[in-house]
């Protein structure tokens, strides 16, 4: 979990709600002049009007920042988290802190999205907590939704207001939230293609390319779609005896895919699993990883003695991906 | 199945059958001494009468065998296997005589049925006749003989070329005499996976597919390259399927390999290979370095 204050060893995420630019300035200003001023790394991502704002104030000094435009600054939730642990590793400093102003794009998702980046807000408690870090996460209250604005403090432990923190008093535990945010997956329509149960992972991958090539996907496309299911099977397949059962049917713009694994000793899942892009040594989340790098969303529930995986791959009128 | 290196189909030494003429070109002794140990162990077990035309080099029974290497010690051949010495391959007058040479393998093939064997079994080393330029014109008709009318149901052969001691033009004219090139057999054959060890660059040639399953064997595999040195090179282009952790397996063996100051060369990845290799940022690996990628 992360410390409240900052000068504490760990990871400090904040949340800064402001409703014009002289409260943005008010709290990132002097957070952006005190970590340069401490030859700390600093940065900015946050929208490109924000961006200009901080380097008007900052004069000279603003050579010193460094920015993202944050809506190029990981597109999707684990690419966000790779992008912030990829600045960390490339900008530490021994000994040293750093400060992120990480402004999520909140307009425009589609609920589905919005569910998942609050689902990160909570998770980076978890996820960043070792970082020397101190990261304040600013939400426009002109732009963001009351509900959004809402969750702000229960996803980040305080608040600052200028340069004042106050704990936030509806700040709950990451996992709790996590489990309980958002629509739970969807589960299969009875058209679906199916297979299994099975133990057998070269299968149900076979079942995944022939499905997904029925779907139109080719090439490059074809390969990613079926190398998702499989390291996501792969994840669920790990656990002693373990059987997947899979769904494959087309929605616009996407193929889905529900990967069930009845859990007979309830194995659970953690909440944040496959967040963290693979390190030096191996680690079982992984491929997981991987599966929701390269799947539009992945959902993970567990429910009751099963588990059930929802992966949404980009289908063949998805343009973006062409 | 289309082949990607051209007419010429490969063939493992141990899949070498009664019909088989193939053609070995060799520019690594070591490539050399293990084909010929599997293939003189090929012979063993399928009752073949051996027949080693030695164009020059080792012309004794235990200098051929300690020129092998078999991994469980040189086999008992005796009354087996018979070495034609190069005085035999050349007339009194120094010349090269095809059709001498294809009435001596005929009488060899007609001893060894009446001994019992199953085929003969020609390993032929030939190359030096080809030197200065001299008897291409009398190899390739040798050549063209033993495919015509010697090369049948009772009768294959292996001609071993050396890279480094012949003319390249007259190499891929002999080479195209051939249906077959032969090739170690695989250091893992298994429904989904094969891995062949490569001599040129040194290296392996992976083909099908890697999953949790095949991790142990590829990384055995890996490790039978893990001496060679100098850079190794990983020939991808027949990878079907090769998951996360295999992956992972191969940038451990480059990160191994750079500590020695050597490269793994990665070639014939599939596109969307790559592309995870880079998500990941596997790219950067110490001594990784990425050829050119294959079309799907």
């Amino acid at each position: 979990m992360p410390t409240e204050h900052a000068d504490g060893p760990g990871f400090v995420h904040h949340a800064c709600l402001y409703g014009s630019d002289e409260q943005f300035l008010a709290t990132a200003l002097p957070f952006v002049r005190d970590g340069l001023t401490a030859g700390e790394p600093v940065l900015a991502a946050t929208t490109p009007a924000n961006i200009e704002l901080l380097r008007d104030a900052l004069g000279e000094r603003a050579h010193a920042l460094d920015t993202a435009e944050t809506a190029y600054f990981g597109r999707r939730p684990v690419e966000r988290v790779s992008a912030f642990l990829r600045y960390h590793d490339r900008r530490a400093r021994p000994g040293r802190r750093m400060r992120m102003l990480a402004e999520p794009v909140w307009g425009g998702r589609s609920a589905r999205q919005i569910a998942e980046w609050k689902r990160m807000e909570s998770g980076l408690n978890v996820l960043l907590a070792e970082l020397p870090v101190w990261m304040i996460c600013p939400y426009d209250t002109r732009a963001v939704s009351a509900d959004v604005a809402a969750a702000a403090c229960v996803t980040h432990p305080v608040r600052m207001d200028g340069g004042r923190a106050r704990p936030c008093a509806g700040y709950t535990d990451p996992l709790a939230y996590a489990a309980a945010i958002g629509p739970a997956p969807e589960t299969a329509p009875a058209t679906a293609a199916r297979m299994g149960p099975t133990a057998d992972s070269a299968a149900v991958r076979l079942f995944a390319r022939e499905r997904a090539a029925a779907a139109g996907l080719t090439g490059e496309r074809l390969a990613l779609a079926e190398f998702a299911v499989a390291e996501a099977a792969g994840y669920l397949l790990a656990a002693d005896g373990a059987r997947v059962a899979l769904r494959i049917w087309e929605e616009p713009g996407t193929l889905a895919c529900e990967l069930l694994r009845e859990d007979p000793h309830g194995a659970s899942v953690p909440a944040f699993a496959g967040f963290l892009p693979p390190d030096e040594a191996p680690d079982p989340e992984d491929g997981l990883w991987l599966a929701r790098t390269l799947s539009e969303t992945l959902e993970v529930r567990a429910e009751g003695d099963r588990t059930r995986l929802g992966l949404r791959l980009a289908g063949l009128r998805d343009a973006e991906c062409g | 199945m289309v082949h990607p290196h051209g007419g010429r189909r490969r063939v493992h030494v141990g899949d070498l059958r009664p019909g088989d003429h193939a053609c070995l070109l060799f520019d690594s002794d070591e490539e050399r001494a293990l084909l010929l140990g599997g293939f003189l162990l090929g012979g063993l077990d399928a009752k073949d009468k051996i027949l080693y035309l030695a164009g020059e080099g080792p012309a004794g029974h235990d200098a051929l065998l300690d020129r092998c290497r078999f991994p469980a010690g040189p086999p008992d051949l005796s009354g087996q296997l018979e070495i034609v010495g190069p005085a035999e391959i050349s007339s009194g007058r120094g010349e090269f005589e095809p059709a001498a040479l294809l009435d001596r393998l005929r009488a060899a093939a007609d001893r060894g049925r009446r001994e019992g064997y199953r085929a003969l079994r020609v390993a032929a080393d030939l190359g030096a006749l080809l030197r200065d330029g001299r008897d291409v014109h009398r190899l390739l008709r040798y050549e063209a003989l033993l495919a015509a009318e010697f090369i049948d149901d009772e009768a294959l052969a292996v001609c071993q070329y050396d890279l480094r001691r012949c003319d390249p033009a007259a190499l891929d004219t002999l080479a195209a005499a051939h249906p077959r090139s032969v090739e170690l057999d695989p250091l893992v054959r298994t429904a989904d996976l094969v891995v062949v060890r490569t001599f040129r660059p040194p290296g392996l040639r992976i083909e099908g597919a890697v999953d949790a399953g095949s991790h142990g064997h590829l990384r055995e595999a890996l490790q039978s390259v893990a001496a060679v040195r100098g850079d190794v090179r990983l020939e991808m282009s027949r990878v079907e399927f090769l998951d996360l952790g295999g992956l992972r397996l191969l940038m451990t063996f480059a990160r191994a390999r750079a500590a020695r100051h050597y490269a793994v060369e990665l070639t014939g990845l599939l596109p969307h290979l790559l592309r995870v290799i880079t998500l990941i940022g596997w790219d950067r690996t110490p001594g990784l370095r990425l050829g050119a990628a294959h079309a799907y």
